[in-house]
């Protein structure tokens, strides 16, 4: 392994292990909920950078396959008991099945993951414009599934009874688990051919990479790693129903990979940081004008257009997003050995 | 590096800002989503609450002390809802007004059961809504869908309809659940359904609909309509254009001055539906009480019937504190489920936790003739569908 990597890979999980030390020391539950979010934010964004940053294809399905997997992980772990109020219409099969929490988001990846290398492989021919069309249709039809499959979802209705499960340390642990496997992949061999097809497609396909089994490879790493992130955010808010999966979060999440920048794992990572941090700095920010009664009104809708107008600046100042190309790791190497003389 | 760890410290320090000192007051903590998708529903309730605030401190506040209305803005995000509603406890709220809707509402409730603290949505509907499903301090304030469902199936009855039809939106939860529980009614107390349809919301076209109620051999003496926006308008209209003038019936969703006035004089003729309240010139004197002091507060009247929901809320856990003689949960719960409460939005009785705490409430009946709505009156049906 290049020293780069091994200091992007410090870096990051660095990162990650100030993100379930900072509550610790500050000992607020508020602080912690927030963290707990964050990290789910993270496995999220990183698990989409594993397809779109390598394959440069933006996908508009992941949050599908993060309901997926927050489903697949609900209907197997609510309390049997309380499946007659939560589920009443399920399945003989799978109304008896009850497993643990944590075998559960482990199920809801391996569904999402199956789901996807199910359905998505004839995708995976597309690209450019006709792939993110073709992304957003396969949302479209997960969330109307989702939605009407009254048996397994409870139709649009919420869905209600999941155990809470979803810990700081947990999250955490699974967030630098994605990263790493988020950098041994883009560094793998079928990254490596899978960022030729993103650079030049023609190049890459003359020189024999099988663009779409190599598309498809990200695409089924990606859905798992969504489905895995859906399970700890349904563990995490323990209700929830079809239109959380939809298309308010499908925004946060791609804003989160783009103003960091999609091509790198640390743009997915410090993407989710700066969003997340920046939304609850502005939320505090709000909530202390409010409690000091500065203004005779509530004050409402700072947060949205702050952060908002940042979003703009940043994809105005730096279009690839912050880390548009290269890893920190590298990033930092480089510039230490620019100012070292020769 | 170091711009990430400012913003970390940055985010860290604005969030101690944010913790008050607690005083001698009651705090209401109200996580309400005023931006987002939620907004349209709890920004007026957060309106009415801040009237029925002014109101008890006009008179003294509760139990001597001055009660504060703490609002940290849940954005129409559960987890925020969540978020906010831990701040809220952590620095010292003694109740919680949970939003509307289980979607978004829950997370505050979870929260306020969890600190053993009593919450009160202003206006979910849904029978999820229950101490079964969030503990034994958990409460809604609005009639339960099917009390909504009953009401109309009564109502319908007690006019002498005994033929319904009835169309089905298949847009959300809410547009769902209704009809099955109007049906459920409806046949229980002797109706028959000649006709189940469904719609799509966003169709705009009801001719395949028509076509086969249409070759019904029979005309129904009802038709049970639910839908939500501006497609109950299109429904209505695409019916009386062929003729079909009978009834139509349907719940909260027709309570939108935008649709009566859109329906007008030709097609906005009668047409009934079960909501919340009536704050119409004819209402009773508490109604006019409250418009006096909104009118007072805001300077015009209100937008929207909404905003005694939230005036409501308010006014129902500062009875309940003032019967249990403290803010402790327990005790708040206890007199909330023991008490009888009249309020704008109808009398109401709660179940015991066993039985959910089922809110028994009356609904209003509303007539719309002539584009113009008018008080049928308030109904409490004698029974009530399982949820």
């Amino acid at each position: 392994m290049k020293p780069g990597n091994i200091l992007t890979l410090v870096i990051l999980l660095g990162l990650v292990a100030l993100l379930v030390l900072v509550p610790q020391l500050v000992g607020s539950r508020v602080v912690e909920r927030i963290a707990t979010a964050l990290a789910v934010s993270l496995v999220l964004v990183v698990g989409l950078q594993t397809f779109t940053g390598n394959s440069g294809i933006l996908s508009f399905a992941h949050i599908g396959f993060m309901g997926i997997g927050a489903y697949a992980s609900a209907v197997l772990t609510i309390p049997v008991q309380m499946r007659g109020m939560a589920l009443p219409d399920l399945y003989g099969v799978l109304a008896g099945i009850q497993v643990t929490p944590t075998v559960g988001i482990v199920l809801g990846g391996a569904v999402a993951a199956l789901v996807a290398a199910a359905v998505a492989y004839p995708l995976m021919r597309l690209s450019d414009a006709p792939a993110v069309i073709t992304s957003f249709a396969l949302l479209v039809v997960i969330y109307t599934v989702l939605q009407h499959w009254s048996a397994v979802t409870n139709g649009p209705r919420t869905l209600f009874g999941l155990p809470k499960a979803t810990t700081l340390p947990l999250t955490a642990a699974i967030a630098a688990v994605v990263i790493v496997v988020a950098l041994a992949f883009k560094e793998s061999r079928t990254g490596l051919l899978l960022r030729a097809s993103r650079d030049d497609e023609r190049a890459a396909a003359a020189l024999g990479a099988g663009i779409p089994a190599l598309r498809w490879r990200a695409f089924i790493l990606s859905a798992l790693i969504a489905g895995i992130g859906g399970a700890l955010w349904g563990h995490f808010v323990t209700s929830f129903s079809p239109k959380a999966f939809y298309l308010k979060e499908t925004f946060v999440i791609l804003g989160m990979l783009v103003i960091g920048g999609m091509n790198t794992v640390t743009g997915a990572v410090i993407g989710t940081f700066l969003i997340a941090l920046l939304f609850e700095g502005l939320r505090a920010l709000e909530t202390a004008l409010n409690a000091s009664g500065a203004f005779a009104d509530q004050v409402v809708g700072v947060t949205e257009i702050v952060l908002a107008l940042a979003m703009m600046a940043v994809m105005f100042l730096r279009p690839g997003g912050l880390f548009a190309a290269t890893e920190i790791g590298p990033l930092i190497l480089r510039r230490f050995t620019r100012r070292a003389p020769p | 590096m170091s711009r990430f760890s400012q913003m970390l410290l940055a985010g860290a320090a604005l969030a101690c800002l944010a913790a008050v000192p607690a005083r001698a007051e009651i705090v209401i903590g109200a996580p309400l989503n005023l931006t987002g998708i939620q907004a349209p529903m709890d920004e007026p309730g957060f309106r009415g609450a801040q009237v029925a605030i002014k109101e008890l401190n006009d008179a003294g506040g509760l139990l001597g002390e001055p009660v504060k209305l703490v609002t940290i803005d849940g954005k129409s995000d559960p987890v925020t809802v969540g978020n906010a509603a831990v701040e809220l406890i952590d620095d010292g709220a003694q109740l919680m007004l949970a939003p509307c809707d289980f979607d978004f509402g829950s997370p505050a409730s979870r929260e306020a059961q969890a600190a053993d603290l009593v919450g009160l949505s202003t206006c979910a509907s849904d029978p999820l809504y229950s101490s079964w499903s969030l503990g034994d301090k958990q409460f809604t304030l609005s009639m339960w869908n099917t009390t909504m469902g009953a009401t109309a199936a009564d109502f319908a009855l007690e006019k002498g309809w005994k033929k319904a039809y009835v169309v089905t939106d298949q847009f959300i939860a809410y547009t769902k659940s209704l009809p099955k529980y109007f049906i459920e009614q409806f046949k229980a107390g002797g109706g028959e359904i000649l006709l189940e349809d469904t719609y799509n919301n966003g169709d705009n076209d009801f001719s395949a609909q028509l076509a086969r109620l249409q070759a019904l051999p029979e005309k129904p003496d009802v038709i049970f309509l639910s839908s939500y926006g501006t497609d109950i308008g299109t429904i209505i209209r695409a019916l009386r254009e062929v003729g079909y003038d009978a009834p139509v019936l349907g719940g909260d969703a027709y309570d939108d001055p935008a649709l009566h006035q859109g329906l007008g004089e030709k097609f906005g003729n009668d047409v009934y539906f079960v909501t919340h309240t009536w704050a119409g010139p004819d209402a009773g004197p508490e109604m006019q009480h409250f418009l006096k002091l909104y009118q007072e507060m805001y300077g015009q009247e209100p937008d929207t019937s909404f905003v005694a929901t939230g005036y409501d809320a308010v006014m129902l856990l500062a009875e309940a504190v003032k019967a249990a003689g403290s803010t402790d949960g327990a005790a708040v719960a206890q007199a909330l489920e023991e008490g009888e409460f009249k309020l704008l939005t109808g009398e109401l009785d709660y179940a015991t936790a066993d039985e959910g705490h089922m809110p028994n409430k009356a609904a209003a009946v509303i007539a719309l003739n002539g584009g113009k709505t008018s008080f049928v009156g308030w109904r409490r049906p004698d029974s009530v569908p399982a949820p």
